[in-house]
Formats: C-alpha cells, sequence, structure tokens
C-alpha cells in the first residue's frame, strides 16, 4: 500500500525542492555565470511565477475561507498545469522584461542594488496587494496536479520524476542556448563590452535577452513550485532564496550549467541535514557508553541555549561558503578559472 | 492568575538548539501489536516498540517561543504517560519537527516526522504551516491536536483527525465586540465608535471579519479598518489615520512589538482615545516593554481561567508542576494550558484504543480524541487518573485546564473569555464573558 | 490632511532623514578609499544598536548611562569595522570589485547570524524614557529625543566635515579616495588610511544604529540589513563615494518616505525609497551632487 516509508519518502520530498533550485541556479548561472549581470533579486521573477500559477488555478474566491483575493481561475487539471506552468514562465520572463529595461544598462554595482531593490517593492506588492494575492495568507488551495488520481505517495515520485525531467530539459536548453552564437555574445559582452560594442552589438539589447531567459526559468521554477507544496505564501520569498541560489551558484561554479544543478543540491542536502542535528544528537547520548555521555553536554553546554542557534548558523555557514568560494575557489567545484578571470575584470567604478 | 493565549503564528527559520532537547527514548518491553498509521519499523525512528508523538511548531526565529512554551509540557505529560508504564507496555517519546513557520519548511518537516520518525500523533502546528500540511497529516491518517492554531480558517475543517485545544478567533472576535460595547464587561464605559488596526497577516486578519460583523451586530460603528504592514519601524502615520476617524476606542490586533511602537506613537501624538488589544498583546511581555502611561486602562481580551480548574487548584497545581519540571519562571506561559489538555486528550485517547484491545492506529486513536474527552462518563483532569479509569473499564470525559474541552464536529472547543484592564503594569480582570454570552 | 499633516510630514521626514544621513556618510566615507559597495555595512547599525542595549542593560556586569555606553558601542563596533575589513576584505582587495562585493554579503550573514544565533529573535529596546510631543511655534510637534536625535546627526556631519577639511587624515582620505595608486606614490600609507576609514565608516553605521533605536524601538537582529536598501537609496542619490551628497540624499529620502505614507500609503513605507533610489539610477546615475568630496 505505502509506495514511500522511511528515508524514500523524505529524500523524495527534498530532491524535488533542490530540481527546484537546481532550475533557479540555472537562471541565476545566465545572468551572472554567462553575462556577468550582478541579480540580486532573482526571489522576485521565482515569487512572480509561483503566483501567476497559484491565480490561474485557484477555486474562485468565493471557495474559499478567508479570501480576500479577487481571482482565481481555477483552470481545471491536468490541461491546466501546463498552461499554468507556460504562464509561470512567462509572467516570470515579463517581470524580468519590466525589471531589466528600467535597469540592466547600469553598470554592475548599481545593478545589484537596483534588483535588491525592485526585489522589495515587488515583494511589498505581494504582501500589500491582498486582492490580487490573497495579502499574507497567501494561496493555500493551489492544486497538485494528477495527486487525486495517483494517490500521495505515487504522486510524489511522479512529481519528482517531473521535476527532474524539468530540470534536464532546461539545462539542456540553457547548455545549446549558450553554445550557441548567443552564448558566445552574452561571454563577449561579459568580457568586454567595449568590444562587444565596437563589433556593432546592441549590448543592452543583448543583456536584456540575457535577463529575460534567466527570469523565464525562474518564474518557470516558481510554477513547478506552486503545485509542488500547493501553498503560495509572502513570506516564503524572502531575500534569503536569492542569497541561498548565489551560495549554489558560487560553490558549483559559475558560469558552469553541471556546476550550478550540484551546486544546488549540495546547498539544499546541507540545509536539509541540519534538521538531523538533534536526532543525531539524542542519538549519540544514547548510544555513548555511560563514561562519555557527559561529554556531549560539557561540549556543547555552554552554547547559546536560544532556538534560534542552529538555523542561525546554518546561514553562518551560507556566509562563510561565500567568502571562502571567492577566496580560495573562485571557479567553484565545477566552474572554469578562465571564466572567472573573465568575470572579475570588471572595472570597481563606473 | 490567568492564561494567556496567542492566536496563531507564523514563520521564522530553522531547527532546535541541541541544548533544548528532551525526547525521552524508552525502551518498554511490551507486546508490540500496533504498528498500522504509525507504524515503527524503521531504523531510525526511535526503539521499536515505542510510541512517538511529533511536535510540529517553530522552534526557531521570531515564533521560536511557540516551541519552547509547548514542547516541555508536552515532555511533562510524556513522563507521566512512561511512569505508569507507558501505554500498552510501549513507552511514548517525543520528536520535535522544526516548521519554520513557513510552508516548505513545515513540508520537510512533517514528512520528516510522518514518514521517517513515523510519529503516532502531533502536537501542532500553527495556521499558516496548518494548510501546507494538514492534507499530508490527514492522508497518512495522524491524529493531530493543536494548541495553537486559533485561526478561522480552521473553523469549517477538522474534526476527523484535526482537533484543538484553544478556541477560534471568531469566538475571540465576538468577545472583543461584545465586551467594548458593554461597560459591565470592561468596566470603563459602552464603547460605540471603534476604529480597528489589523496588522496584514493571517494571525491578526483571521480577527477582523468577526470584530468587524459582530460590532454591527451589537450597534457599534466601525470608524476606520486599517490593515497596517507588520514589521515596519514606525507607525505615525498610520496612527494618525486612526485619529482622524475620531474613535473613541480602537482594537488593535498586531503583534507585541508593533503594538508597543503603535500604542506609543498614539501617546506622542495625544490620541485621547483607549485600546482594546487581543490575546496577542495581553501578557506581561507587552506591558514590559511599554510605559505605564501608554498602557494604563488598555483593554485586552484573554481566555478566562475556566472557573472549575482553578477553584479546585489544578490551575495553580500545574503551573507548579510545570514551573518546577522546566525550570521556568512562571508556569502561565502562553499556550502551556492548552498544550496540557491537547497532550493529556492525546495520550487518553491511546489508552483508551490501547484498552479496547484495538490498534494503535490513527483512525482508532483519532476516533478516540473524540470519545475521552466527551461527557457523560466519569471525569478526569489528568492523564494518571484517566488512565487507571480506562482500566478499570469505565469511560472517561476529560476536563482541562482551559475548559471542559468537549470537541464540537469540527474538533473545536468553547472556553469562557476574560476582559483585562492594564493598570500600572499588571493586567487585571475587567469582567468575564461566558460562552454564552456571545 | 491640512498645513498641520504636511508639516508634521516634513519634520517625520528630517528626524528620520537625520538618522539616514549618519549611516549614508558613513556608507559613501568606506566607498570612497575601497571601491566598492559593501553589503555588510547594514550590521554595523545592527551590532551599534544592540551592544548599546547590552552595555546599558547591563550585560557585561556594569550598566551605563545611555549616552557612555552609545559611545563605547560606537568605538567597539568602529574597531569591529576594521578587524571585518582586515580578516575579510583586505585579503582579496587586488582582486577588483566583484570578489569583494560577493564577499560583502557573505559577511553580512555571518555578522547578522552570529549575533541571532547568540541572543535570539526577541525583539530589543534601549532603557529610553517616553515623551509626548510638544508644540513648537504651533506649527509641528516634537519630542525632546527627536530633537536630540537630529542634534547628534548634526554634530556628526560637522565633525566629519572638519575630519575631511582640517585634519591630515581627511587630506589623505581625500587622496586616497581621487587617485590611491597616485596617494601612494606621493608617500601616503594607503593601506593605513583605508583601516582608519573602514574604522570611521564602521562607527558611523553604529551610531546610525543607536539613533535608529532611540526612534523606532523595538527592534530585531535584521534591522540592519533591512534598513540597508533606504541608506543605500541616500547614498547613492547624494552620488555615491560623496559625503555632503549623501547627507543631502538623506534628507530627500526621509521626506520622500513620509510623504509617501503620509499621503499614498502607509503601507509601502521603504518602496518610496527604493523607487527613489531606481528613478535616479535611471536619469542621473552620477546622483544629485557631482564632484568628488
Amino acid at each position: 500500500m505505502a509506495l514511500l516509508t522511511g528515508w524514500a519518502a523524505f529524500v523524495v520530498g527534498v530532491a524535488t525542492i533542490a530540481c527546484i533550485y537546481g532550475l533557479l541556479t540555472l537562471g541565476l548561472n545566465v545572468h551572472y555565470g554567462y553575462t556577468g549581470l550582478l541579480n540580486f533579486g532573482h526571489v522576485a521573477f521565482f515569487a512572480a511565477g509561483a503566483y501567476a500559477a497559484a491565480i490561474l488555478t485557484m477555486p474562485p474566491p468565493s471557495t474559499v475561507t478567508n479570501a480576500s483575493y479577487t481571482v482565481g481561475f481555477n483552470l481545471p487539471m491536468p490541461w491546466g498545469f501546463p498552461v499554468s506552468l507556460a504562464a509561470a514562465t512567462l509572467v516570470g520572463g515579463a517581470l524580468a522584461a519590466l525589471i531589466g529595461a528600467t535597469s540592466i544598462r547600469l553598470g554592475t554595482h548599481y545593478l545589484a542594488i537596483a534588483t535588491f531593490a525592485l526585489a522589495g517593492v515587488f515583494s511589498d506588492v505581494l504582501v500589500n496587494e491582498a486582492w490580487l494575492t490573497n495579502g499574507s495568507f497567501g494561496m493555500n488551495s493551489v492544486p497538485k496536479p494528477g495527486q487525486a488520481a495517483l494517490g500521495p505517495d505515487r504522486w510524489q515520485l511522479a512529481y519528482l520524476a517531473f521535476s527532474l525531467l524539468s530540470l534536464l530539459a532546461v539545462y539542456l536548453l540553457v547548455e545549446r542556448v549558450l553554445d550557441a552564437p548567443f552564448g558566445r555574445l552574452l561571454k563577449g559582452v561579459r568580457e568586454s563590452e567595449d568590444a562587444a560594442k565596437m563589433l556593432g552589438k546592441n549590448t543592452t539589447l543583448v543583456k536584456l535577452k540575457s535577463f529575460v531567459i534567466g527570469g523565464m526559468i525562474a518564474g518557470f521554477a516558481g510554477g513547478v513550485y506552486a503545485h509542488y507544496i500547493g501553498s503560495v505564501v509572502t513570506a516564503q520569498f524572502v531575500p534569503q532564496v536569492t542569497f541561498t541560489v548565489w551560495a549554489a551558484m558560487l560553490l558549483g561554479g559559475a558560469a558552469s550549467n553541471t556546476g550550478a544543478v550540484v551546486g544546488a543540491v549540495l546547498v539544499m542536502t546541507f540545509e536539509e541535514s541540519t534538521r538531523f542535528i538533534t536526532t543525531v544528537y539524542d542519538w549519540m547520548q544514547a548510544t555513548l557508553p555511560d563514561a562519555l555521555s557527559g561529554l556531549l553536554p560539557a561540549i556543547f553546554g555552554p552554547l547559546p541555549n536560544n532556538p534560534s542557534f542552529i538555523p542561525s548558523m546554518r546561514f553562518v555557514i551560507v556566509g562563510l561558503l561565500f567568502v571562502l568560494v571567492v577566496r580560495y575557489r573562485a571557479e567553484g567545484l565545477l566552474g572554469d578559472p578562465a571564466e572567472i578571470e573573465a568575470l572579475g575584470e570588471e572595472e570597481g567604478s563606473e | 492568575m490567568e492564561v494567556d493565549r496567542r492566536a496563531f503564528l507564523r514563520r521564522t527559520g530553522g531547527a532546535a538548539t541541541v541544548t533544548a532537547i528532551a525526547g525521552c527514548t524508552g525502551d518498554g518491553d511490551g507486546d508490540d501489536d500496533g504498528d498500522g498509521g504509525g507504524g515503527d519499523n524503521t531504523t531510525t525512528g526511535g526503539d521499536d516498540s515505542s510510541l512517538t508523538i511529533g511536535v510540529l511548531l517553530p522552534f526557531s526565529g521570531n515564533y521560536g517561543w511557540v516551541g519552547a512554551n509547548v514542547l516541555p509540557v508536552v515532555n511533562m505529560v510524556v513522563d507521566e504517560i512512561n511512569e505508569q508504564g507507558g501505554i500498552d507496555g510501549r513507552q511514548v517519546s517525543v520528536v520535535q519537527g522544526d516548521t519554520e513557520a513557513s510552508p516548505d519548511a513545515a513540508v520537510s518537516a512533517t514528512d520528516r516526522l510522518v514518514n521517517v520518525e513515523n510519529v503516532d500523533g502531533v502536537i501542532g502546528p500553527t495556521s499558516i504551516t496548518m494548510s501546507a500540511v494538514i492534507d499530508t497529516l490527514i492522508e497518512n491518517e495522524v491524529p493531530v491536536i493543536t494548541p495553537t492554531a486559533g485561526t478561522t480558517s480552521l473553523d469549517d475543517r477538522g474534526g476527523d483527525y484535526v482537533f484543538r485545544t484553544v478556541s477560534s478567533d471568531s469566538l475571540g472576535g465576538r468577545a472583543i465586540a461584545k465586551a467594548a460595547r458593554d461597560q459591565q464587561y470592561n468596566s470603563l464605559e459602552d464603547y460605540e465608535r471603534m476604529a480597528l488596526m489589523v496588522g496584514n497577516k493571517e494571525v491578526f486578519q483571521s480577527f477582523k471579519e468577526p470584530v468587524r460583523s459582530s460590532l454591527k451586530e451589537f450597534g457599534g460603528t466601525v470608524t476606520t479598518a486599517l490593515d497596517i504592514r507588520t514589521g515596519k519601524a514606525s507607525y505615525s502615520s498610520e496612527v494618525q489615520q486612526m485619529m482622524e476617524s475620531d474613535p473613541e476606542i480602537c482594537v488593535l490586533i498586531a503583534s507585541v512589538e508593533d503594538s508597543v511602537k503603535i500604542t506609543e506613537a498614539g501617546y506622542q501624538a495625544s490620541y485621547e482615545g483607549n485600546w482594546f488589544v487581543t490575546q496577542d498583546q495581553t501578557n506581561q511581555d507587552f506591558l514590559s516593554q511599554s510605559e505605564n502611561q501608554v498602557t494604563n486602562d488598555v483593554l485586552g481580551l484573554n481566555a478566562a481561567a475556566y472557573q472549575s480548574a482553578q477553584s479546585a487548584g489544578r490551575l495553580d497545581e500545574f503551573f507548579e508542576a510545570i514551573t518546577d519540571y522546566a525550570g521556568w519562571d512562571k508556569g502561565a506561559k502562553i499556550f502551556a494550558t492548552n498544550t496540557y489538555d491537547a497532550m493529556n486528550v492525546m495520550g487518553l485517547a491511546m489508552k483508551q484504543v490501547a484498552a479496547s484491545s484495538g490498534d494503535l492506529t490513527g483512525p482508532n486513536v483519532a476516533d478516540a480524541i473524540s470519545t475521552v474527552a466527551t461527557p457523560p462518563e466519569e471525569t478526569v483532569t489528568a492523564y494518571t487518573a484517566g488512565a487507571s479509569a480506562i482500566e478499570s473499564g469505565s469511560d472517561v470525559d476529560y476536563e482541562g485546564l482551559v475548559g471542559p474541552i468537549n470537541f464540537d464536529e469540527n474538533g473545536d472547543i468553547v472556553a469562557p473569555f476574560s476582559i483585562k484592564i492594564a493598570q500600572d503594569g499588571e493586567w487585571t480582570e475587567a469582567g468575564r464573558l461566558p460562552p454564552e454570552a456571545l | 490632511m491640512g498645513l498641520d499633516t504636511f508639516l508634521q510630514a516634513v519634520v517625520s521626514g528630517l528626524i528620520e532623514g537625520s538618522v539616514i544621513a549618519v549611516g549614508a556618510v558613513g556608507l559613501t566615507l568606506s566607498y570612497g578609499v575601497t571601491r566598492f559597495i559593501n553589503f555588510a555595512y547594514g550590521e554595523f547599525l545592527t551590532y551599534g544598536a544592540y551592544l548599546t542595549v547590552f552595555l546599558a542593560g547591563g550585560l557585561f556586569g556594569v550598566s551605563l548611562p545611555l549616552p557612555a555606553a552609545a559611545v563605547v558601542a560606537t568605538v567597539v563596533v568602529g574597531a569591529l569595522g576594521v578587524a571585518v575589513s582586515r580578516t575579510f576584505f583586505e585579503p582579496i582587495s587586488d582582486r577588483g570589485a566583484l570578489p569583494l562585493l560577493i564577499t560583502s554579503i557573505g559577511v553580512s550573514f555571518i555578522l547578522r547570524n552570529l549575533l541571532q544565533g547568540w541572543v535570539g529573535v526577541d525583539a530589543r529596546q534601549l532603557p529610553i524614557p517616553l515623551l509626548r510631543r510638544q508644540d513648537y511655534f504651533g506649527l509641528f510637534r516634537l519630542t525632546h529625543l527627536e530633537l536630540g536625535v537630529i542634534a547628534a546627526s548634526v554634530v556628526t556631519m560637522l565633525t566629519i566635515h572638519l575630519l575631511l577639511q582640517r585634519t591630515m587624515l581627511g587630506k589623505r582620505m581625500r587622496a586616497t579616495s581621487g587617485n590611491r595608486s597616485l596617494a601612494k606614490t606621493a608617500g601616503i600609507d594607503t593601506t593605513s588610511v583605508i583601516r582608519q576609514t573602514w574604522f570611521l565608516s564602521a562607527a558611523a553605521g553604529a551610531l546610525a544604529g543607536v539613533l535608529y533605536a532611540v526612534l523606532f524601538s523595538p527592534f530585531r537582529p535584521g534591522v540592519g540589513f533591512e534598513y540597508l536598501i533606504v541608506i543605500f537609496a541616500a547614498t547613492l542619490l547624494g552620488g555615491i563615494g560623496r559625503p555632503y551628497g549623501a547627507m543631502l540624499g538623506a534628507f530627500c529620502i526621509g521626506l520622500a518616505m513620509n510623504f509617501g505614507s503620509t499621503y499614498l500609503s502607509a503601507n509601502y513605507t521603504r518602496a518610496y525609497a527604493f523607487l527613489i533610489l531606481v528613478g535616479v539610477l535611471l536619469l542621473k546615475p552620477e546622483g544629485i551632487r557631482g564632484g568628488e568630496f
């Protein structure tokens, strides 16, 4: 009866989330790795996609308790699913086009701040415009396509398979596009905007295209996320997401798509594994011989006894990851040092 | 002394600190005939023959205190159960699932509890994470009793697997409107013109409609209803706007932190009306962060001490026990009594199933939850007495610290409310609202 | 919504502008000599505010009076700034601005979460009395504390002005900021100048944090990171690397946030700062005030 038990079920869940972060990281890699665009507002595209999917597929507000949103198109599953994902992709791309149109011609640092700021504005909109987004209640009845027919366990597996396929498809697509002349053009812009300009290329347009492609990928990831969790809430879309994706990309290796995926898997595995610290501690406490059982409290006793300690340390480690990778292995695990060289040559002041 | 209750809670981030762990992995050796929904055939889910209770709450971040208030109470009751030899010879152990009050963290915490730890019952969650995890819990037939989720979105759900030992915000909102309109409940005056300032999170918004519609029903006027952004640096513009509508009293439904800012902004701007706050702020925390000249005469809603629990001395007994057990400075922490009731009902339900020689499956335990809490059989007020009553063959009715704990068809309870008034940094009771008055 | 409301919005804008100004000047000073945007700067605000709370609240065994606590906290955070620079930024200072910027994000995560792991996320506040606003000339109303914040900010601005114009350090800083290699050739110990600038910058950040805490208590460990974008806005508005521009920018941002909250919607306070920032970036990326220093 139960197809998934124990660890398998847990791992399936984590793997699905890792695929979604893999997609996000691929998108960001198009921006930064390939084009040198410093996007610190990636979470906005992710949120845009998730909300687009939610609005298209949520049941009408009259049928939901505490609804303050006014439109829910209630697209019936299964065929509503591809429509919803396509819309998520388009909305992610459209937001990227909008933000890009205003900010893309800014120099690196200014772009970093502008994207960070615009993502902040976007999240304010999501929180405040409850008629569209249901405010901080969130959209909690996003359908999980096929779940009724498959049953929860099979559906978990099927959705993981779908997420993996999506990741693979996007990976291949990105590899292909970026191998084509367009990819070389992006890198050309990254390495020397002036040279590209002299060759008669409209570098602003090239950057904008790159920005939109990455935004579309993140929007798509948002759609996949919304139908997986079944619940889209503003509190989910915080700057932390952006920087987690950055950590994944830097760790895997900027400008390497394989690296992006590997980085995402590693970072998500790390984050999830910290959930088991308490379990491991209990287990050690129970298995250690009595003579040693005083050891653990002696080691961990002096640590601050507040519940935020472990989660905070998790982000300290994410922060260290930024510092150490940049300092000692700028190409990450799988990146190419030559690519990083090209990224680092940006002029500091504009 | 009264028990504070908090409506319901939200997001933060993380797991729990190593030093805050208190799970007892027992090794009872009774025969293991219960498997089913809460099976225990993994290598990691604790001892082969133990029953596992999952505590699915935020343990970290802004709402980490919820987990911190609830967990020791759960552990205390579980210790009591284990001292009685466990249930059906099986010891009970406790595992934590940190929801971080965020949906995807809650989903993976729930997956872990349900699939890896194979929990037999869950205490928690809070409401935002409730909507993300309720389906998983029900699909896996896990009995859930939440001491923390007052949100109105649970009003018409639950009763099958999901129960709560905290009253719904729709009743709370009604109580506020009733008490503001009628001097006999608030001891000050019959307020007629009322403004509403409501934080833009579910925990607060959940109150808004109940207050607004009840106030109209009781003949009051809403001068303005402002949704305010939570967590802002300053609220002087919002307060200005509220004051321009010239209310006699403003119902403030927001976090303690924002409420401190808002009431102080009102003071600075010489606001002359009064404030009425919800369970979220009717606690020492709020008063100790504010100046007395700001909070004097502020009205607050609170869960009333259940009269019979108080007069029988059970409330004080519990406070003493938990203060002692958890090393707290006071027993009356928010949700503590709600948790005591939730965990007792959970334990008794399991005991009931075991005694009627049923398998300890989710559906059986969930069925028993209503049974052990419903009259008219032998009234019990704690696990130990209840367990021996069950063993001697009587059907029990658990009577709790927050109320008689009789679940309705949606798994909800009713409990009396108390209206508090702040005087010189202390809350004192101004009036009492029995459920019948609403 | 008459003249009264308008004047009150102006006053609130100026008060908040005073806080932003201190922060923005600090940020822009360090940009002048280091040439990268420091995302970890917000943590100096946070540390300044928390340290003051702890010092005044007797966490370290002594309870200092609030002003003394603020001064000590400012100096300590200044030293922290130097330590952060030496640990994280100096070793990669020859690698260009991008690695520095990305590193600063990591540093901000490290500092913020270390604090949070240590003290938890409970909201804190400074031990200050609550005052009613007094009427001034029948035009606007202020509390004495708000007046104090404005005064502290003005004194800080003047000090920084004198420091830049009248001291050797100021001259060296300006030289280093203008052209580092030239400054080096002219015999200026640029490493030492950079460290001194880090000290000033972090100390100004800490002071801004304290002033913020005076006005907007209670606060949590995320306070500095959340306010960072407002400070960025003021800094860029004034033209990055330009202290006087930053001061001017700060008051514009403060006014914009308070006018927006009063007349448009109070739920978008931060967004007004963001939008002005983006507008400036688009129309006049060099900021409203040209020229170095």
